[in-house]
């Protein structure tokens, strides 16, 4: 089974892109335009990983991040996906419970595909 | 530049803060000074005062004295009570000159004059009975007294000195009141100057407290502004590099030969941007004091690895000759890695951009005294002498460099510089035009 996947981008080209990636590689995928698109889905995709960008309008990821933590129910693991690369930031989603920060112009499609399917494999042999 | 920056943030009030102290403090200084002139010239003429008074009073004493001893002796016969009046008279004229000198100052010589003819004819007389009774006995000189004008004269002088005395009182109460008056001045403008400069030294600490928070803001400030810009800088270079990744798989349909060499090209000038930003990011961070490490155990060969093998096919493909040097033993050094790498692949690229085809790159690794020097030479271009001492410096681009059209942008070698920098090491170059170049990077390794 492919873990599923929720893409939280602002930009068109990037989320477009990598929701594509995921479909061709057969992973269920959604993607949303902001934090607050991404709480009303959640709890109906109910994913398995979040790909995360932090600067987007109307709800930032830092805000997504702090409401979704405080959510009842099993939680998906959070993939801080972003271009700022200021370590205060790194520092301090960390520290909220994400599972890592990728700066997103050191990626591409290919790379992330193969990263969540590592991820995924770990946490299912350790299951 | 301390004065500047507390300037730029404060305004100007702080200045006029420290000014308007300063003059407040000078203002009070000089109250203060001229208060104590005038204690000082007040205590003096009252102490004058004081002394004109005792030498009036003094001067009756011995008037009296004399007087007394006189008749004892015409009384008596006696010789020995005229020790008394020998030591009056002989003070008497001291006494007298004393308040000469003042009579002038003071306006009393008018006075004075009268009290002494008086004080001559009184001394005269008790001479003149003195005499007598030396020459005629008791009866004839106790007459002489009783017919005499002594009790006249001793009258007339009372007179005389009580108004020196009394204008003299007069003085010294003056003079008191003028000590009490410029004391009691000076204290209030102590008070005064006190309250005053707590005020504004409250003032300046506050201004001070305002213009730290105002430059912390803008700190803060800088920061959001640069993690901003490489935020909108990076995501749509990264939305290309995406999508034209997501191509390049074939994810669209396979690709044709020529498609696949352009798409090669497209992604190569991408990444390129992707770096320029990313140095310009570091340069901004750099100038603003705000390029941190984030330091860990690093062994420097995997650094070389990942540099040599990110970058060999570049130097393959311009037919140059690379040779790596490294230790077997791991050369451990507490570093950051990403920035290392950043610093040790831009000297890397610079050996390949400027060494022409069939030339040779060195990199070779080796410690020296618990430090480890890392050297990268080439057989390439080399430098210029007058341009070697600004290879550092920003923006700063060799001539022959420029003309040969190599790109670049300028700020590798800044960085590097700054980056060995922070990890407390230091950076040189030797160059010898046309011959080639070599830079040599020096770390302190990790202590054991």
């Amino acid at each position: 089974m492919r873990p599923r996947v929720m893409i939280v981008e602002d930009d068109a080209v990037i989320r477009e892109i990598y929701a594509l990636k995921f479909e061709l590689e057969g992973y269920p995928v959604l993607a949303v335009e902001n934090g607050q698109e991404a709480l009303g889905a959640v709890g109906e995709f109910r994913p398995h990983f979040i790909l995360l960008d932090m600067m987007m309008p109307i709800m930032g990821g830092l805000e997504f991040m702090q409401q979704y933590y405080s959510s009842e129910g099993e939680l998906a693991k959070v993939i801080v996906f972003s271009n700022i690369s200021a370590p205060s930031q790194m520092e301090a989603v960390l520290e909220l419970g994400a599972s890592a920060y990728w700066i997103k112009s050191d990626y591409t499609p290919d790379e992330v595909v193969s990263n969540i399917s590592k991820f995924w494999d770990e946490s299912d042999s350790q299951a | 530049m301390f004065f500047q920056k507390i300037r730029q943030y404060s305004g100007r009030g702080i200045f006029f803060s420290l000014a308007a102290m300063m003059a407040v403090a000078l203002t009070a200084t000089s109250a203060t000074v001229y208060c104590v002139n005038q204690l000082l010239q007040s205590r003096a003429q009252a102490s004058e005062a004081n002394q004109t008074l005792l030498q009036t009073s003094g001067l009756l004493e011995d008037l009296v004295a004399a007087e007394n001893s006189q008749r004892g002796f015409l009384l008596t016969g006696d010789d020995s009570y005229l020790v008394a009046y020998d030591a009056s008279r002989q003070d008497i004229p001291h006494q007298l000159s004393r308040l000469e000198s003042k009579a002038a100052k003071y306006g009393y010589g008018l006075k004075l004059a009268q009290a002494r003819g008086l004080i001559d004819k009184q001394l005269a007389e008790l001479a003149a009975t003195i005499t007598v009774r030396r020459d005629q006995g008791s009866e004839p000189a106790l007459s002489l007294v009783a017919m005499g004008q002594g009790l006249g004269y001793m009258n007339g002088i009372r007179s005389s000195l009580g108004s020196i005395t009394s204008q003299q009182t007069t003085l010294f109460n003056h003079q008191r009141g003028q000590i009490t008056r410029y004391s009691n001045l000076a204290a209030a403008v102590s008070e005064a100057m006190l309250v005053v400069v707590i005020i504004l030294a409250g003032l300046v600490f506050y201004l001070f407290v305002r213009a730290i928070a105002a430059a912390r803001e803008l700190d803060r400030a800088k920061d959001e502004f640069v993690s901003l810009a490489s935020h909108q800088l990076r995501t749509p270079a990264t939305g290309i590099k995406s999508v034209l990744a997501t191509i390049m798989a074939e994810d669209f349909g396979p690709l044709t030969e020529r498609q696949r060499y352009f798409l090669a090209k497209a992604a190569e000038s991408n990444q390129r941007e992707l770096s320029i930003i990313e140095e310009l990011l570091n340069v901004a961070k750099a100038d603003a004091g705000r390029l941190v490490l984030r330091p860990s155990e690093v062994d420097l060969r995997d650094v070389i690895d990942t540099i040599v093998n990110e970058q060999h096919r570049a130097i393959e493909a311009k037919k140059l000759k690379l040779t790596v040097k490294q230790p077997d033993q791991p050369v451990r050094l507490l570093a950051d890695s990403e920035k290392l790498y950043m610093a040790i692949g831009n000297l890397v690229d610079n050996a390949r951009k400027y060494t022409p085809e069939e030339g040779h790159i060195t990199v070779s690794v080796h410690g020296r005294r618990g430090m480890v020097a890392v050297e990268v030479s080439d057989t390439g271009l080399g430098i210029d002498e007058d341009e070697i001492g600004q290879v550092f410096d920003r923006f700063q681009r060799a001539r022959s460099v420029l003309a040969g059209n190599v790109e670049g942008t300028g700020l590798g070698l800044y960085l590097a510089r700054r980056i060995v920098e922070l990890h407390n090491g230091h950076i040189e170059v030797n160059s010898k035009k046309g011959r080639g170049t070599t830079f040599t990077l020096t770390l302190p390794l990790r202590r054991t």
